[in-house]
């Protein structure tokens, strides 16, 4: 039962979401006023689908939090601009580090904010900027590619919600079985990190020293070389 | 309270939107970015399971999550770039032939 509520909610969320930016783009005027009616319909289908469960600050922060993420990755999937999509990815991963940190993964959430939306969120844009994309011709904006890739979606996630259904969960995830440990979750995370799974992360280092040498052989150029953009034309 | 199906069926949500990104779009950059978005769905799953188990060896196990997106955009974007340099388009329907490269 509680697969179908919350799927209905994230539902609801990506098709306010859908909605409000359709009028953007039609006219920005009318955005303001469709984000505030969308907010409370979204408010409204909360506390029908969601009820009681959204009654505490951490739990409503969660479920304000995931509906943004929902939204903000349709968006970042739609939006026909590298760069807004790129943004839209930085909120996506902005709402996942609060999701974290009501996880009681403190060091990760900061982890997720210094790697994913400083280092490389900022990788991307350079390369969006690095590499000029042509103006892109005028297509439909709807191909069977996309029928095909909705419906591999739709597919994959009622197989999931289904599995997922069909196994007992603990209602409180928030509360139950809480990582105890009296000296911080920074400090239980590292003890695990360089006992238990210290080969791993060696590997995990040397996968790293390997990207950067890759990457650095793969992008420089070599001195005789004529290229596309600048020899060729 | 929220039960814990509830954060896994976002964990799903994010995930499946991600490949659906990656399948129906045409831009490299984007698509990369879809792959980063199914990482992250990965990422919540795992600190999920971390909560209800009680232990943090599902947060061990994103940090290596997060590890392999570092490695694997490094590389991705460094291709990218090669391509670009070499063509002088990104586009992913003119990489028919990689060979004579």
């Amino acid at each position: 039962m509680e697969v179908w509520q919350a799927a209905a909610f994230y539902g609801i969320a990506a098709l306010l979401a859908a909605w409000s930016v359709g009028l953007y783009r039609q006219k920005p005027l009318y955005a303001l006023p469709a984000l505030v009616g969308g907010a409370a319909l979204a408010f409204l289908a909360g506390i029908l689908l969601l009820g009681s469960h959204a009654a505490s600050f951490p739990a409503f922060v969660f479920y304000v939090m995931s509906a943004v993420g929902t939204a903000a990755a349709l968006l970042m999937v739609t939006s026909q601009n590298p760069v807004y999509a790129a943004l839209w990815l930085v909120l996506v991963i902005l709402s996942v580090a609060v999701i974290l940190v009501l996880l009681h993964a403190e060091f990760f959430a900061a982890v997720q904010v210094i790697v994913y939306a400083g280092a490389i969120m900022v990788l991307y844009l350079f390369t969006i900027m690095m590499v000029q994309m042509p103006e892109r011709p005028a297509r439909p904006l709807w191909l069977p590619r996309h029928t095909l890739a909705a419906l591999v979606g739709i597919v994959l996630f009622g197989s999931i919600c289904a599995v997922l259904a069909l196994k007992p969960m603990p209602a409180d995830v928030l509360a139950a079985g809480a990582i105890s440990s009296p000296e911080g979750n920074t400090v239980a995370l590292g003890r695990s990190l360089f006992t238990e799974y210290l080969f791993p992360f060696e590997i995990a280092s040397l996968l790293l020293l390997s990207a950067l040498v890759g990457a650095i052989v793969l992008a420089k150029k070599d001195p005789g070389e004529t290229t596309a953009s600048e020899g060729g034309e | 309270m929220v039960p814990a199906t509830h954060l896994l069926v976002f964990g799903t949500v994010l995930f499946t939107i991600g490949l659906a990104g990656f399948l129906c779009r045409q831009s490299v950059i984007v698509m990369l970015m879809s792959v980063e978005l199914m990482l992250n769905s990965v990422i919540v799953n795992l600190a999920a399971f971390s909560q209800i188990n009680g232990n943090v060896r599902g947060q061990v196990f994103a940090v290596f999550v997060i590890t392999v997106a570092a490695a694997e955009i490094a590389v991705g974007l460094a291709i990218l770039i090669l391509i670009y340099r070499r063509k002088g388009e990104v586009n992913p329907g003119s990489w028919e032939r990689l060979k004579d490269w």
